[in-house]
């Protein structure tokens, strides 16, 4: 039946008269068994073909190969009988499913037809025919006379056997009447031990229905016939049985509970009644026809949330009907969804189409928790779950798999796990097209080699990336791109994993580069694809090739080697770039070209800008100098027609990067007498800067998107200028023509523009949190309005350009009139509220870069500018901030900071303030100068990432060796660096001998003092440098001084700098501020610290009333007792020394002398020390009073108590005395006494 | 393999002089006595009799360093009292106090001895 009902379909398409052709006797529904194996004989010994063949199409691969197909179908039909020659094959056979999706399917026309096909009849109107063959013999030699009403039959009946209660209603009468013959026949001895036997294999509740069924049934039909009991039973039983044989599905939880196999039993008996080949029953196959049971409220949520599809988390209470097709059939089949038990035993399913659709699921799970959906929503990321799940296996196996649909989700899946987010993707794009936005975050600063020891799971474990290479993950995605040809999307997919690789490190650049054939295939495939057919390029294709040449720029970026040998060894980028300059070029604005091509175009200048940033592929631009010409000029009319679309601008921004580019590049390649060259695209260069000016200051505010592209431009003009006016010194040739033409066109018109942009720049987007994984670091970038992402890059963009330039400008003609009344205005800047907002996160990485530039044009101006000198708190503050938020890569900048405006004497005169009372102006001069010499020294910077960070913040091509930043998204600088003197004596001094250190003591001791006088005017006059610290912190520091050596706190000044600098951090300080229990940055234990410090007062102190005060500071309030303990109890010599009086402590005695202590231990230390004497009222007022005032407060307010009671004891214990007085009397002058 | 010989702990070099002592420029009355190839067992007992001396402000030592065999001592004075003097002072005390309980160690053990026998 089931195979003619698949005939049937296809001959919707084939057309119903050729069908009736091939089958003259097609067998009917109403056919019973025996015709049909009649009919199969007949059909077999007659020798015909069978009308149709089953077998396995191919997926066409081309859609004209798949036309032809559909118009010869009678041939394919001939060509099926002829292969085709026994039915068995055609029954065994899975029909496939021909590929109609490119051909437009035609409804047969039904009016001639539809007389032709045999109708069919509904079921109920069969009488004897649709009768088993059992039923029908039986039907034969039985009388089937007897009636009976039927209860069951006016139940409504939902289910599938729509009709079997007719045909089970005569079987019924028919069973019942042989039982009971059957039963005449019996013994009563054989009656009652079939009966034990029924009753013995039944389920109890079932016979205790039955009995109760059976008495309401007396109740309703006296006349019920029977013969006794047994029998009747008997009979109920069976009748029953077969009653609710067709409803029991749905009737079962409202009847009685029944097991599950009685349902399938009972359910599916009927079966092979319909369907042929039924006879044999699989009860586990036929599960899924139960309906689900009734939701059953559990309170154990189980393993986890559970996900639809859509990885979306279903919550417990949502109805969700089981038609969605979220039921499934494992473990809890009434709860909708699946969790990630039961995803990944479907990733390992037999069943191809289960594996897919979980590992789609687990995929679209990882993308949903990347971009913090389920964060949002209170649950913890999945990711890490997932993937110490073996979920990185998992994916590498499937990707092994044969068929089509379980590569492409296990692509899907892999993309999903290692692909950026959107902003991350958003976030590189606009940074491409800033000033130095060619240099790009790498993933991993070290490439650790995995050992030869290592699994796999231990590599992935450690990064993902590098597990995945050792899983050879890199061939297999060339294979399926080379040989799988898989559709565009997953190309795309594939292309997107193998660059977040490739953005690994530059070494895993380097494996991609080195992985035999990929790149070839790639540039092959996806790249010279364009060039081969011209414009006629396939959209789909040239899509791929965007992510391919993405994937290129990635490996260009990752090192000087690894571009080489991608340009050099795949010639079709270079063609490629050729096709773009020649071909397209300057046709390129003409709204002709596809979107896909647009972005292509743009790929390709940045990959070009990346390879010229170290000398590569410049001679293209040597080649066709006429073409850019009119590129440039094509530009000049994008940008003065007002009508540009948002992509032309765009693509007007490319071609002015790409000459910045060269302008920087190609002299110290080519030699500096390519200046005459570029020397030519001079005033164009000029001309679109200051069309560009001229467009954004039209703009209406409101136009967003015109702004953002508007913005670009000016900013990549602006960059143009002053990488050509990187080749000229003061006052040369060239600065007669920019005090004419360029400070009254492009800077002064930008001035509101810049100043309002500046007034707003530090306000970050909004963002969404992330996820981190340890194994597969990201750039922690998901921001909930992308657009304003995009609008802040740009405007710091703009800012930074525009400050550059106008830097460029003061150092070539001097100071101008017009930049000091700009700089007046930009120094005056709410640092507090950047401050706020500022946070080490790669969007910052601009920020500071504006305010170096502002900082440089001020040190240029300051000596001619008394009014700027005025300003200079504000521009120390700036350069402040700067240099502690500065990014790595900048180290240069931050360098040049250091050497020249922090301790530049004009910034930070006010210094005089603190000191002109003991000093001279000339020693405060020479003061400063060796503060500064103390901090340039100490604050050494890595000379290897100094150098290459020179080479980018200098564009000197031929020192560049890679674009990838390092992996580090904190600030160069600690935010306690004015502390890091210190600490670096403190480091000398614990690893060296006590002689060695005395050797350079005066060194040793001027430096620390400059640090603390440096420390201490900043935290006098420049309050909001080092405020991010905790107090606690600072003192922790402050402390180092007495380890560094063994006198230098004896000497009076820093004695005298260290008691104004613990004053000052302590104004206004609670207690719980002074909680040295919390972890402390940089300290491991303080607990081990303050041991270290205690044996030096011991050791060195003479009692150091100074000194005393730190050692005190840590046991404020609430202390650790470990604290309190190691000095008291382990210590106790250290309490001896400590001369200090309670009017001399820097804190309120409150802070000491409550909460009153408890701890017995404490308190027996604080008796030892008194009774020893180590502590005492003369010589330390202080802790004298400490202890006694703990002990007597202690035994004054504490219960009755095991440990008061011994403390009490050991008091009374003690010769009479002052002590023993003022503990039992309350030392503090009160009267109580105690008992 | 390369530790040093074990005579280095005890056995004074040629030309080294056990005691050497040297005034604190900034600490009025206070002096360091470095005291040679001795280590915690003598600083610590010299430490703690000196700070029972009531006219000691501070007394404290220090081992520089675990490889090298000596100790730095502390000491600072009242005002009519030097450090050295409170140094010999303490270790006369200590002499006088190690004999006493050297002799009445033996008178002990000779009691014991007899009252056995």
């Amino acid at each position: 039946m089931a195979t003619c009902l698949a005939i049937g379909t296809c001959g919707a398409v084939i057309g119903f008269d050729s069908l009736r052709k091939m089958f003259p006797n097609r067998p009917s529904r109403n056919e019973d068994e025996n015709e049909l194996l009649k009919f199969q004989e007949d059909f077999l010994s007659s020798g015909k073909k069978p009308a149709a063949k089953f077998e396995r199409v191919k997926k066409p691969v081309k859609d004209e190969q798949q036309t032809t197909d559909k118009q010869n179908v009678p041939d394919q039909w001939e060509e099926m009988d002829r292969v085709d020659n026994h039915i068995t094959k055609v029954l065994s056979n899975i029909i496939h499913e021909r590929n109609v999706k490119h051909s437009t399917v035609q409804f047969p026309k039904s009016s001639k037809l539809i007389s032709d096909v045999p109708k069919l009849k509904p079921r109920t109107t069969n009488t004897k025919k649709g009768k088993s063959l059992f039923a029908q013999q039986f039907s034969k030699s039985k009388d089937n006379s007897t009636q009976q009403t039927d209860a069951t039959q006016q139940v409504s009946d939902p289910n599938i056997l729509k009709s079997t209660p007719v045909k089970i209603d005569d079987i019924r009468d028919e069973l019942h009447k042989e039982n009971i013959e059957k039963m005449n026949m019996m013994s009563e001895d054989e009656i009652l031990h079939e009966q034990q036997r029924l009753k013995s294999t039944l389920d109890p509740k079932l016979l205790q229905f039955l009995a109760q069924r059976k008495k309401s049934k007396q109740e309703s039909s006296e006349k019920s016939t029977s013969k006794n009991k047994e029998n009747e039973e008997k009979e109920m039983k069976i009748s029953s049985k077969s009653e609710n044989s067709p409803t029991v599905v749905d009737n079962a939880e409202s009847m009685i509970p029944v097991g599950v196999d009685d349902v399938i039993n009972d359910d599916v008996t009927n079966l092979h009644k319909q369907y042929p080949n039924m006879d044999v029953l699989e009860k586990d196959k036929l599960r899924w026809m139960k309906n689900i049971p009734h939701k059953v409220e559990t309170k154990t949520q189980g393993n986890g949330p559970r996900f639809d599809f859509e990885g979306r988390i279903i919550d417990a209470v949502s109805t969700i009907p089981p038609h969605v097709g979220l039921h499934h059939h494992i473990s809890q089949p009434q709860q909708p969804g699946y969790n990630f038990n039961e995803l990944f035993e479907l990733a390992r399913s037999q069943v191809t189409q289960q594996r897919v659709l979980s590992i789609k699921v687990l995929g679209r799970i990882l993308y949903k928790d990347k971009h913090g959906d389920y964060i949002a929503q209170g649950y913890p990321p999945f990711t890490p779950t997932l993937l110490d799940a073996g979920l990185p296996f998992i994916l590498r196996w499937f990707l092994d798999e044969r068929s089509q649909s379980s590569m492409q989700a296990s692509i899907e899946t892999l993309w999903c796990l290692l692909a950026p987010t959107s902003s991350e993707k958003t976030y590189s794009n606009v940074m491409m097209s800033c000033c130095r936005g060619y240099e790009t975050n790498c993933l991993r600063s070290n490439f650790e080699v995995p050992k030869k020891s290592d699994t796999d799971s231990d590599v992935i474990k450690r990064d993902l990336i590098l597990g995945f290479l050792q899983m050879d993950l890199l061939p297999r995605l060339r294979y399926t791109l080379e040989v799988c040809s898989p559709d565009t999307s997953t190309i795309n997919k594939c292309l997107e994993c193998i660059e977040r690789i490739s953005r690994h490190s530059a070494q895993s650049s380097l494996k991609v580069l080195e992985c035999p054939r990929l790149v070839r295939v790639i540039s092959e495939k996806f790249v010279s694809v364009v060039t081969c057919n011209s414009t006629q390029a396939d959209d789909s294709a040239v899509s791929s090739s965007v992510y391919a040449v993405r994937l290129f720029q990635t490996i260009c970026q990752s090192s000087w080697e690894n571009a080489h040998k991608l340009v050099t060894e795949n010639v079709e980028i270079v063609e490629l770039m050729h096709w773009f300059v020649v071909a397209v070029g300057g046709v390129g604005c003409e709204g002709s070209k596809s979107m896909n091509l647009l972005k292509l175009e743009r790929e390709m200048w940045n990959i070009w800008r990346v390879a010229s940033t170290y000398g590569l592929m410049l001679d293209i631009f040597m080649k066709f100098p006429e073409v850019l010409m009119q590129q440039l000029q094509a530009c000049i009319q994008i940008i003065n027609n007002k009508s540009s679309s948002v992509d032309q601008l765009k693509w007007c921004q490319g071609v002015l990067l790409m000459f910045g580019a060269a302008v920087t590049n190609l002299p110290s390649i080519h030699g500096r007498n390519t200046l005459g060259l570029l020397n030519r695209f001079f005033p164009l260069m000029k001309t679109v800067a200051t069309s560009a000016v001229a467009g954004v200051t039209s703009i209406p505010d409101s136009d967003l998107k015109n702004i953002i592209g508007y913005h670009g431009i000016v900013a990549s003009s602006l960059v143009l200028l002053s990488d050509w006016f990187k080749y000229f010194n003061e006052n040369s040739e060239i600065s007669n023509e920019i005090k004419n033409e360029i400070v009254p066109n492009i800077i002064s018109p930008l001035q509101a523009i810049v100043l309002r942009e500046y007034q707003t720049c530090y306000k970050p987007p909004a963002t969404s949190p992330t996820i981190e994984i340890s194994s597969l670091p990201n750039l922690g970038l998901n921001f909930t309005n992308e657009e304003y992402l995009l609008n802040f890059i740009s405007s710091h963009n703009l800012l930074e350009s525009y400050m550059k330039v106008v830097y460029d400008v003061t150092r070539i003609t001097g100071p101008c009139q017009s930049i000091v009344e700009l700089m007046l205005n930009l120094v005056d800047v709410d640092l507090n509220k950047i401050n706020q907002h500022f946070q080490p996160c790669v969007y910052f990485r601009i920020l500071p870069r504006i305010f170096y530039w502002i900082i440089k044009s001020c040190l240029l101006l300051l000596p001619h500018h008394p009014q700027l000198g005025r300003k200079y708190l504000s521009i120390h503050q700036i350069s402040m901030f700067a240099f502690n938020s500065l990014f790595p890569g900048d180290e240069y900048y931050a360098r040049d900071l250091l050497l020249h405006a922090l301790f530049n004497p004009t910034l930070i005169s006010d210094m005089k303030i603190l000191w002109n009372e003991t000093f001279s102006e000339n020693q405060i001069l020479t003061m400063m100068s060796s503060i500064h010499h103390t901090y340039v020294s100490s604050l050494t910077i890595d000379p290897k990432s100094l150098a290459q960070s020179k080479a980018w913040c200098c564009q000197n091509t031929k020192e560049i060796k890679s674009l990838f930043l390092p992996y580090d998204l904190s600030t160069i600088l600690p935010v306690d660096w004015p502390f890091i003197p210190l600490l670096q004596f403190y480091d000398l001094a614990i690893r060296r001998s006590d002689e060695e250190n005395a050797l350079n003591a005066p060194i040793v001791l001027s430096s620390i003092l400059d640090c603390l006088r440096f420390i201490y005017f900043l935290e006098k006059l420049r309050q909001d440098g080092s405020c991010k610290i905790s107090v606690t912190c600072k003192i922790t520091r402050l402390m180092c001084v007495f380890m560094s050596g063994n006198d230098i706190f004896l000497d009076d000044q820093v004695q005298k700098l260290l008691h104004k600098l613990l004053v000052l951090f302590l104004d206004g300080k609670s207690r719980s501020q002074l909680n040295f229990n919390k972890p402390i940055p940089g300290i491991t234990s303080f607990y081990d610290f303050y041991v270290s410090l205690l044996e030096q007062f011991d050791a060195v102190s003479f009692g150091s009333k100074i000194f005393s005060m730190f050692i005190l500071l840590p046991l404020v309030g609430e202390c650790d007792k470990e604290l309190k303990l190691a000095l008291w109890s382990q210590h106790t010599e250290v309490v001896g020394s400590i001369h200090v009086n309670i009017h001399e402590l820097p804190v309120a005695k409150d802070f000491y002398l409550s909460p009153i202590e408890t701890n017995p231990q404490v308190l027996m230390s604080y008796l030892q020390a008194l009774v020893h004497g180590k502590c005492q009222h003369v010589r330390t007022p202080f802790l004298y009073q400490l202890a006694v005032h703990h002990l007597s407060s202690y035994l004054a307010t504490e219960k009755e108590t095991k440990a008061r009671q011994e403390i009490l004891n050991k008091v009374n214990l003690l010769p009479t005395s002052k002590m023993k007085h003022d503990i039992l009397h309350n030392g503090d002058g009160g009267t109580k006494t105690i008992s | 393999m390369n530790a040093p010989p074990a005579f280095e702990t005890f056995l004074l070099f040629d030309g080294e002089k056990k005691i050497s002592i040297t005034k604190d420029t900034k600490v009025p009355n206070a002096a360091h006595f470095t005291v040679n190839k001795e280590d915690h067992t003598l600083g610590n007992i010299l430490r703690t009799q000196l700070l029972k001396d009531p006219k000691v402000l501070f007394a404290g030592y220090k081992v520089p360093h675990p490889l090298e065999h000596k100790f730095i001592l502390r000491v600072q004075t009242t005002g009519d009292y030097s450090p050295q003097e409170a140094f010999t002072n303490a270790i006369t005390d200590l002499i006088s106090e190690i004999s006493l309980l050297e002799e009445r160690f033996k008178a002990t053990v000779r009691d014991r001895q007899q009252g056995i026998e």
